[in-house]
């Protein structure tokens, strides 16, 4: 066992005998706890040197204070909060979401969607119109070749 | 030349490696994340990838991705315009998405090729979605020249396309466009009928030989306007797709007698009807459209992807009754398939690199293109973790498991070089005894988890083929159903009452197992230059018995990805009620393993398909 090397290949797509990924983990978390506390500090000094807020401020900071100490000598408690924190994240990331894209969506293609009922264009081709023979579309010529280089 | 293919962000990411032309590697990125279909970037995938091509960090010279990414969404903002205000949900769904990653793919496979320590090339390649599907299934193709059909539901715009292939070039003739599409309208029943869109179509497909064929004038009349040369326009009053999270509309449920089939219900008789129905309006298009291919070019042989070319009973009618004296499928003929194409597009065209073809062998080398696991490395790993097992010499292997095949053991096997695709093609598949009348149930419930009505497949012996099945070319790839043999089928009388499952287990053939309904089969024949290994199983097993067929089916369990690793195998081993396990040269009995203690509830984390 101790003479046995895993193959490049092999390593690659199945690391079994990497027993040191779990240390990895563990050995990044103080500084994963370190960058969330000093976000945390900067939101706690913007609210209270500058929106004159007491105590959201203080909130925060012990807040910041059980992050880092939670993850050098309570992992699980760090696992939790971090969870929590995402899916705090995600909620607000999608009530951000609603309150931008709702103005945006009815204004900007209802809109679009009037002019092209105005100009009776419709790129769907919605109706099954039976008058035609076919349906087959020319397919446009193949672009010079550095046209591959384009997302379009 | 290094040309790394990325398909991705749609559903079935996955990677391939182009060296010099020669295909070297190819995987999906499920197989290594373990959640099926995945469809983020492929970082898994890349990276096994370069590692088998023994890609240095800075020797990528090409990188291709599978679609226009800016067209795609051009087409989608064009489609809220067209039916704003509706919408509106399935817009703050896709918007995200597109803002934080589609739009940035460049940057995002930079950003991932960096981490995993490669450098990203200056040459970055921008196939069209169909132009990757016609490629991989060209390019990799045995014919110097041929027509191609492509068939998915949808790319940029194109839905279907029509082309033709010669040499190292390839064109594209014309298209169907968006929303009409063939492989949507299949999509819209696979959902009507309950079964999990872009990956339950297969099971409407197995469903169809219970039904009969009575809403085909409704389809026809109602949904579909079919021209003589197989183009079609969608009437869209019926489908919700454009503007809504579902696919069909109450107009549909209307038309079908009632709302579409809660998931995990029973199935009815019109769920039957249905999907007959829908299949044979399929078969219909794309026969026309199989002689309209023939007809703009003049070919003699047909190449075939998108995942409408994963409809293997369509694709045997093509080869039977269709125009073409040669068809050839890609095995995946999804768009994973896509990766590939994108890369060889790269290498012969934008590059003009030449192109061999002898009109016999393609170049897919079986579809074996994933990661392979030593014997010594299988050896490690099971000492590590205590788990018995028994090496077999090379002689003994092939007779040892096909004698347990016998003895009505239900076999689990992992071996050799995992396939790309869809299909375990005897690399990563379990195996059973086709001539066993309880091997269907046995197989479906205490092993793949899942519904009974679907049948096995065969693995046959390439020479034995036609002694088995209505079959008269090789089908390696299982892209081809074909009839079992007339004088081997048995045609009792259907009794009314009879319940599915006990239809689905009558003996209707000298091979109950692997015999559909409809005396169908979905065959893979296999070649001893291709896959030796499997081929003497087989062949070990037609000595003992007289028949050189085996069933096969993929290595996992229902809303599992198939398995890659030796590790993998062993948990799929242990989860189910299999009776060994062969990795590479070791045998496993499940009477001998340590009791499995599972971490967690396992079946929770599969979405069901
Ligand atoms: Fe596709």
């Amino acid at each position: 066992m101790e003479d046995f090397q895993q193959n490049h290949v092999s390593r690659t797509v199945w690391p079994w005998m990497d027993a040191d990924g779990n240390a990895a983990e563990s050995g990044s978390l103080p500084r994963r706890a370190a960058v969330q506390a000093v976000i945390m500090c900067a939101i706690a000094s913007v609210l209270f040197f500058l929106l004159h807020h007491h105590v959201m401020p203080v909130i925060i900071l012990v807040l910041a204070t059980i992050v880092v100490l939670s993850a050098f000598f309570a992992p699980a408690l760090f696992h939790g909060i971090d969870r929590f924190g995402k899916a705090l994240g995600q909620v607000v990331g999608i009530i951000l979401t609603w309150m931008l894209l709702i103005p945006f969506f009815y204004i900007c293609f209802t809109v679009g969607r009037l002019l092209l009922v105005v100009l009776k264009v419709d790129p769907m081709r919605r109706k099954a119109e039976t008058g035609e023979d076919t349906c087959w579309v020319q397919h446009p010529e193949r672009p010079p070749l550095d046209r591959y280089g384009k997302r379009f | 030349m290094n040309i790394l293919g990325i398909s991705a962000y749609y559903h079935d990411a996955a990677a391939a490696l182009v060296q010099d032309g020669k295909i070297v590697a190819a995987a999906q990125e499920e197989r290594f994340s373990r959640r099926k279909h995945d469809p983020n970037l492929p970082i898994n995938a890349i990276s096994y990838c370069l590692a088998e091509g023994g890609v240095d960090p800075d020797g990528i010279d090409v990188v291709t991705f599978y679609d226009k990414p800016i067209t795609k969404f051009e087409r989608i903002l064009q489609t809220y315009f067209s039916v704003a205000p509706k919408g509106f949900r399935s817009f703050v769904m896709a918007l995200p998405i597109w803002m934080k990653e589609k739009l940035w793919i460049p940057y995002q496979i930079e950003g991932a090729l960096e981490d995993h320590g490669f450098k990203m090339p200056k040459d970055l390649i921008f196939t069209e979605h169909h132009e990757s599907h016609a490629a991989s299934a060209f390019f990799p193709s045995p014919f110097e020249s041929a027509a191609i059909l492509t068939l998915d539901g949808v790319g940029e715009w194109a839905t279907s396309t029509l082309g033709q292939g010669s040499g190292n070039d390839l064109n594209i003739i014309k298209q169907i466009r968006f929303p009409h599409s063939l492989g949507l309208l299949y999509s819209a029943f696979t959902y009507f009928t309950g079964f999990r869109v872009n990956s339950g179509e297969y099971k409407l497909m197995g469903l169809a030989p219970y039904g009969e064929p009575v809403y085909v004038d409704a389809i026809r009349d109602n949904l579909i306007d079919i021209k003589a040369d197989g183009s079609f326009l969608l009437n869209m009053e019926y489908f919700a797709y454009l503007d809504g999270l579902t696919m069909t509309n109450e107009r549909f449920d209307a038309l079908f007698d009632g709302p579409p089939r809660k998931p995990e219900t029973e199935i009815s008789r019109r769920e039957m009807d249905l999907a007959r129905s829908i299949q044979v309006v399929t078969e219909d298009i794309v026969m026309l459209m199989a002689h309209e291919a023939r007809k703009q070019t003049g070919e003699k042989d047909l190449c075939l992807a998108g995942g409408v070319a994963l409809n293997c009973v369509a694709n045997g009618k093509i080869l039977r009754d269709g125009p073409f004296e040669n068809v050839w499928i890609q095995p995946a003929a999804g768009d994973a398939g896509g990766a590939l194409g994108s890369a060889l597009f790269a290498w012969h065209v934008v590059k003009q690199q030449p192109r061999t073809a002898d009109n016999k062998t393609d170049s897919m080398r079986g579809s074996y293109l994933g990661p392979t696991f030593s014997d010594d490395e299988v050896e490690q790993f099971l000492s590590a973790r205590e788990y018995p097992a028994r090496r077999l010499s090379g002689e003994e292997r092939a007779g040892t498991i096909a004698q347990l095949l016998d003895e009505q053991n239900v076999v689990g096997v992992c071996q050799g070089r995992m396939e790309f695709g869809p299909r375990a093609l005897g690399n990563r598949s379990i195996l059973g005894d086709p001539r066993s009348e309880k091997m269907q149930s046995t197989l479906n419930l205490k092993i793949k988890h899942r519904e009974s009505f679907r049948p096995f497949a065969p693995s046959c012996l390439v020479e034995r083929a036609g002694e088995y099945f209505e079959l008269d070319s090789p089908s390696p790839y299982m892209l081809l159903t074909a009839q079992v043999r007339e004088e081997r089928c048995r045609h009792d009388e259907v009794p009314d009452d009879i319940t599915m499952r006990d239809r689905v287990n009558m003996v209707r053939s000298d091979l109950p197992a692997i015999t559909h309904v409809d005396h169908s089969a979905r065959v893979q024949t296999v070649d001893r230059s291709v896959n030796p290994e499997y081929y003497d199983i087989i062949k070990e097993f037609e000595e003992r018995t007289g028949y050189g067929v085996v069933i096969n089916t993929s290595f996992n369990v229902r809303g599992e990805p198939i398995v890659c690793t030796p590790e993998d195998a062993y948990a799929c081993f242990m989860r189910t009620d299999m009776d060994y396990l062969a990795v590479g040269s070791f045998l496993l009995s499940k009477k001998d393993q340590p009791p499995w203690d599972e971490k967690k509830d396992w079946e929770q984390s599969l979405v069901l398909d």
